[in-house]
């Protein structure tokens, strides 16, 4: 498992396509908020948190179908089918890879975010890189899982997004909510219920795709 | 295949579903008694709820004859998941229509986000997006478990959607729309036609379904037929 | 395992794959044993590709039994030790086109560690293997970047690197030059003679003369001919326009 998640940080340390591109998109993304929705009325809490959250969501979707792509593309995922490893570990592995892509990508846009959009009368606490964590880790569960379907197929780029998107309304659902409120100092006993949730989807699906991964991999 | 089984496909299941189809129908707009409130609109109800519960309960059977399907490669068993996520991508489709007809009236309003509405959009996206796997997955047999693994996940997402919908939201407002303890579902002749018109939802459901499964099974012995053909 | 005879490297029953609604194999059996190499011929579509890909447990036989090194792969999933022990070498390279060569062995040393006699490290292993197939001096090119020829090299460094008793080999001859095919041709001789099974798809008939012990040939799904020597090139090309009415 952690072989396939150095390989593929090594894939992306020699080209750094990934990241990049991501990053890129999500600035993007943001100046397009920036420019269609009225900046000074997004100051409330839970317009960041659901800009924040969509915006990871959308160039994490690029991520996601990237790292499948590359492995179809000259049969490296049939050669990881073929090796002598439990094959469950092969979507763990590229769920790491993909969830600390993903991380790195929350972590920074967070504060971007908020310096772009405006910070005034938050005060954010510790729950929030958490609440990040908690989020990402379900977005890469369930992506890996719906990349790998996605990217059989001729109309991957789109229908990758089909999959995963009504899949994580519960975790967006929460994510949002817990962000916004520990963006103004909720504690972790009034978010108690949506961390709670948050980590079961996690455990949910992370388990689902390791034990349907043999299925996948099947021809 | 089985006596049996064609009598109940050909005879028993239509015919039942259209007598209790008919006697729903008669008890929804002629026996029972109007509601205080709501008036006649009201009557959807009747249709809206169960078709709401049958459109849940359809994704259950996905997962189901998903599971079955990935233990034993029973084609049948796929041909069924795949008719059973189509009615019930239809039902929900009813469901979200039905619901504004009643809504607008009553409420005032077409849409709102609250917990039961929203749950009924995701779920029908979660539909789409089983049926759009299969569609545009192509002719390999591998999609087949592909849309399996995804009609379980999305089992397994949808407890997890009422969940958290139901944090958000709040509850979705009772049939009941006032205090008065004597509005609503008060009369048992309510109660019945509620009961008549599920079952008769429930059997065409699965009438549509066994057609729609027969369907398929027909598709794919054509087209088996003519790849013998273009070889010979 | 049965007592006395060598025990086969694969034995194959009934095996059936339909994809979608066409049957590309119909009732094949194929049994390998130590120390044979066996060609498979056939026309396109008669389904070697796909017999080699079940062999090798990259796809699954729609019906059929498969056992290999006497454990069950079909129905039942073949476990880690039968895995590690097959060297597969397809169409596609499998190879990740953005690490170099190094790079690429050394991943497949470290999958392949768990059922690898011996401790030489992955480094020295892929090392090893690229000095094997005369690539050392391209170790840290982009693998996108090597030509065609170079490629399948690597490849069969990849296949060929754990040593595996059962070699599994889809027209590896393509895009080789004189050299490289005079190398393949030596790993496969030394593999067989250290009791190793090899399983070719050709269509070389001159190469499969001096190097196959067995020829087999795949006309519609089935197995239409396995003969035992192979008979010189003459009399095969003949056999087989008789059972195909192509040549080879």
């Amino acid at each position: 498992m952690w072989t396939i998640v150095r390989k593929d940080l090594a894939i992306e340390l020699r080209t750094g396509e990934m990241a990049s591109s991501m990053f890129l998109l999500a600035l993007l993304i943001i100046i397009v908020f920036a420019f269609t929705l009225e900046p000074e009325r997004l100051i409330a809490p839970e317009f960041l948190a659901g800009l924040s959250w969509t915006t990871l969501l959308v160039a994490g979707t690029l991520a996601l179908n990237r790292s499948f792509v590359l492995e179809r593309e000259a049969g490296g995922l049939t050669a990881l089918a073929l090796a002598p490893i439990d094959r469950g570990s092969i979507y763990l592995g590229k769920a790491i890879g993909n969830f600390l892509l993903l991380l790195i990508a929350g972590l920074v846009l967070l504060p971007l975010i908020a310096i772009l959009l405006g910070t005034r009368g938050l005060s954010p606490t510790w729950l929030l890189p958490v609440v990040v964590v908690l989020g990402v880790l379900g977005i890469a569960a369930i992506g890996t899982l719906c990349a790998a379907m996605a990217s059989r197929t001729r109309a991957r780029e789109v229908l990758l997004p089909i999959l995963m998107f009504p899949l994580l309304a519960p975790l967006l659902i929460a994510a949002t909510r817990t962000t916004a409120g520990a963006l103004v100092g909720e504690s972790a006993s009034d978010l108690q219920s949506w961390l709670l949730m948050l980590g079961g989807f996690d455990i949910v699906f992370a388990t689902a795709g390791w034990l349907s991964f043999d299925f996948l991999l099947d021809e | 295949m089985s006596e049996s089984r064609r009598t109940w496909q050909d005879v028993i299941l239509p015919w039942s579903t259209f007598v209790s189809m008919l006697a729903a129908i008669v008890m929804v707009f002629l026996l029972a008694p109007s509601e205080r409130d709501q008036g006649i609109v009201q009557r959807i109800f009747y249709f809206h709820v169960n078709l709401a519960w049958m459109a849940f309960g359809g994704f259950a059977l996905v997962a189901g004859t998903s599971i079955w399907f990935l233990r034993t490669g029973s084609r049948r068993a796929d041909r069924l998941a795949h008719a059973n996520a189509e009615v019930g991508m239809l039902f929900t489709t009813l469901v979200l229509v039905t619901g504004p007809i009643w809504a607008r009236p009553i409420w005032g309003v077409w849409w709102t986000w609250d917990p039961r509405l929203t749950m009924t959009v995701v779920l029908w996206a979660i539909y789409a997006a089983y049926l759009m796997l299969r569609r545009l997955g192509g002719e390999d047999d591998t999609i087949l478990r592909y849309a399996a693994v995804l009609g379980i996940v999305g089992s397994l997402d949808i407890p997890l959607l009422i969940l958290a919908v139901r944090l958000w939201r709040g509850v979705h407002p009772a049939v009941m729309l006032s205090d008065d303890p004597d509005a609503g579902l008060k009369d048992p002749l309510m109660g019945w036609t509620l009961l008549v018109s599920g079952i008769a939802l429930a059997l065409l459901f699965t009438w549509l379904v066994s057609l729609r499964a027969r369907l398929l099974a027909v598709d794919e012995t054509v087209a088996a037929m003519h790849l013998e053909g273009a070889r010979s | 395992m049965q007592s006395g005879a060598a025990a086969s490297l694969v034995e194959a029953r009934g095996l059936k794959k339909a994809f979608g609604l066409s049957m590309v194999l119909r009732d094949v059996h194929v049994d390998v044993f130590p120390g044979e190499v066996v060609a498979v011929l056939g026309p396109n579509g008669a389904g070697k590709s796909t017999l080699l890909r079940i062999l090798g447990c990259i796809a699954r036989a729609s019906a059929g039994t498969l056992a290999l090194f006497g454990t069950d792969c079909h129905p039942g999933r073949p476990g880690a030790d039968v895995l590690g022990r097959i060297g597969f070498l397809g169409h596609e390279a499998m190879l990740y086109e953005d690490l170099t060569p190094r790079q690429n062995l050394e991943l497949f040393a470290r999958l392949y560690r768990g059922v690898r006699a011996g401790d030489a490290t992955p480094e020295d292993l892929a090392r090893a293997s690229l000095a094997r197939v005369g690539l050392t001096h391209a170790q840290e090119r982009a693998t996108r970047a090597l030509s065609r020829g170079m490629l399948q090299r690597l490849a069969i460094a990849r296949a060929t690197q754990h040593e595996p008793p059962l070699l599994l080999l889809d027209e590896p001859f393509t895009a080789l030059d004189e050299s490289g095919v005079d190398l393949l041709s030596e790993i496969i001789r030394r593999r067989a003679a250290s009791g190793a099974g090899v399983v070719l798809i050709t269509h070389d008939l001159a190469r499969l003369s001096g190097l196959a012990t067995r020829v087999v040939v795949l006309v519609g799904g089935r197995v239409a001919y396995d003969a035992s020597p192979v008979p010189p090139a003459g009399d095969l090309a003949r056999d087989y326009r008789r059972l195909t009415g192509l040549a080879v």
